[in-house]
């Protein structure tokens, strides 16, 4: 895995350049290959791209699509903006949490899901959304966003 | 109206064509003529913006694509981006040859993963009809593009902010001046365009500047992608003339108000002030008259059922939780609106005149455009709504 990690650092820096204009790039496809940054991962471009490990850190807690450490093996993010506000959106959370044995956001039991409401995800046109990872759902109904939920734990 | 931004039939890159025969300065001048403005919600003039960045000393020059929108009930440029891409190209590749840049990324808001694959397929096909790279179209000119990921904070739409986050730091807005045209990406002068406004150019470099400035409202021209959301029964993106009614909007194209009458919309989505007068004209001067503003022309809708004070709350909830938390009246300030908005709510104190001032503090002292603006909706509500 580590070999990897710097083989993706090395491609990117090559593409964006070898400087901090290749932490986001390098960052995500670390993520998105991982599913999370590790602490080692983190250590790896800071040494590749000359940056101190404490800027790696304050760029990953700041953003919203980065962290450190495996969080779950579903991230499900229930949008909470006003076009999807008028539209259900909370009917649609209370069912992803309820599904899930849950009081609110954050963690399911057995690790593998989290639950979240974010901020507008774009989607008011077809409202009320969510997205399990990088999926969407649009125009959703409390039941079809209960079955997509069930689908999801009955995987293994 | 004909559809020209969102039907991608018939073009074959006439304006990037035609852009390529003319000089910058030649460009410049047309765009100076259609009076076009920024289409990401500031309404800055594009040919000022342009000029500054040729006119700027220091190599090499960017351009950047923000296609980071994120704020509530603005979602245009991702269907443009999707429905046609390459007439954002053709704009972007405008841009560089114009003020001298070789180089242009696209900073895409990262919750679009389908359009990012999109782009990247769009992207390829470019290169390899030679639109993109070493002499674009056998012209003198070469033009390379990357792709940027935005990676979750409403703050990579402010444009100064957006180049941060580029540089792989938090989405802090710069204090300014410099501005990017002098000191941008890397330091180097850097343009930075909103998807539709890069849109438009092509089609005013075709057909001219003052074509594109007889369009619609004379004293704010142009075509807009109204992005329609909320309480309404067809919500999407309409193309229309700038200065198409409210009522317009609404009834014709969203085919009416959803689960009760008419109350009020937010025309430049959760920064602007609620407009009650379905007659108003949809255009960057007639909603500032109007004592609002088209912004990104996010135009949300509410019903007589929707509860104003929840909307209210949930908006200033979005402010609050994306405050970058870089100063201090914004950090601090979001979170007592919130607190105060909910006491005020719930009849546990009477904070209306704290509210305002509190606003005010905020307008005159936030770093950037989010703490400045994220008492409008509010304000306004109190004013209009006997909150």
């Amino acid at each position: 895995m580590a070999k990897k990690v710097e083989k993706l650092i090395q491609n990117l820096s090559k593409e964006y350049g070898r400087g901090s204009q290749a932490l986001l790039p390098i960052l995500q496809s670390i993520q998105k290959e991982k599913g999370f940054v590790s602490k080692e991962d983190a250590w790896l471009v800071s040494e590749e791209l000359g940056i101190p490990i404490i800027e790696i850190y304050r760029t990953v807690t700041f953003y919203d699509l980065l962290w450190i450490g495996k969080k779950a093996d579903y991230e499900i993010r229930v949008c909470d903006s006003i076009s999807c506000a008028v539209n259900g959106g909370d009917r649609i959370y209370q069912a992803v949490v309820t599904e899930l044995g849950l009081d609110g956001e954050g963690m399911s039991k057995d690790g593998r899901f989290f639950v979240e409401r974010v901020n507008c995800l774009g989607r008011c046109d077809e409202s009320p959304a969510m997205m399990v990872n990088e999926d969407v759902y649009t125009g959703l109904t409390p039941d079809e966003a209960r079955k997509i939920v069930r689908s999801l734990k009955e995987k293994k | 109206m004909e559809s020209l931004l969102l039907s991608p039939k018939s073009r074959n890159y006439e304006g990037l064509k035609k852009a390529l025969s003319l000089s910058p300065e030649q460009i410049l001048e047309e765009l100076e003529k259609s009076k076009l403005r920024g289409r990401g919600g500031a309404g800055f003039p594009t040919a000022r913006k342009w000029s500054f960045v040729r006119s700027a000393s220091g190599s090499p020059k960017f351009v950047v694509v923000n296609a980071d929108e994120s704020e509530p009930g603005t979602f245009k440029d991702r269907v443009l981006l999707t429905k046609n891409f390459r007439l954002v190209l053709e704009g972007l590749i405008i841009a560089g040859y114009t003020i001298g840049a070789e180089r242009g990324f696209i900073f895409l808001r990262g919750e679009f993963e389908d359009v990012y694959q999109h782009i990247i397929e769009e992207l390829k096909a470019a290169y390899s009809e030679g639109v993109l790279g070493k002499r674009v179209l056998d012209s003198k000119f070469s033009f390379d593009v990357k792709i940027y990921r935005g990676a979750g904070a409403y703050m990579s739409g402010e444009e100064t902010a957006l180049l941060e986050s580029m540089e792989g730091k938090p989405a802090w807005a710069r204090g300014k001046p410099p501005y990017p045209a002098q000191e941008g990406f890397l330091g180097k002068p850097t343009l930075v365009n909103n998807v539709e406004t890069l849109a438009n150019v092509p089609l005013i470099v075709e057909k001219g500047g003052e074509w594109y400035a007889s369009i619609g409202s004379p004293e704010s021209p142009g075509i807009k992608l109204f992005a329609l959301s909320g309480s309404v029964n067809r919500p999407g993106v309409y193309e229309l003339p700038m200065g198409v009614t409210l009522r317009e909007l609404i009834f014709e194209y969203g085919k009416g108000v959803k689960g009760g009458t008419f109350f009020c919309a937010l025309p430049g989505s959760v920064s602007s002030r609620f407009i009650t007068d379905l007659d108003v004209k949809l255009d960057y001067y007639h909603l500032e008259q109007a004592g609002s503003m088209l912004g990104a022309g996010g135009v949300i809708v509410f019903s007589s059922k929707d509860d104003i004070w929840e909307v209210c709350e949930n908006i200033l909830r979005f402010f609050h939780s994306e405050s970058c938390g870089f100063c201090a009246p914004c950090r601090v300030g979001t979170k007592k609106a919130l607190d105060m908005f909910r006491a005020l709510h719930f009849g546990n104190g009477n904070y209306r005149s704290d509210l305002r001032r509190l606003h005010r503090v905020m307008m005159d002292t936030c770093n950037c455009g989010l703490g400045q603006f994220a008492l409008c909706a509010v304000e306004s509500a109190m004013d209009k709504f006997d909150l």
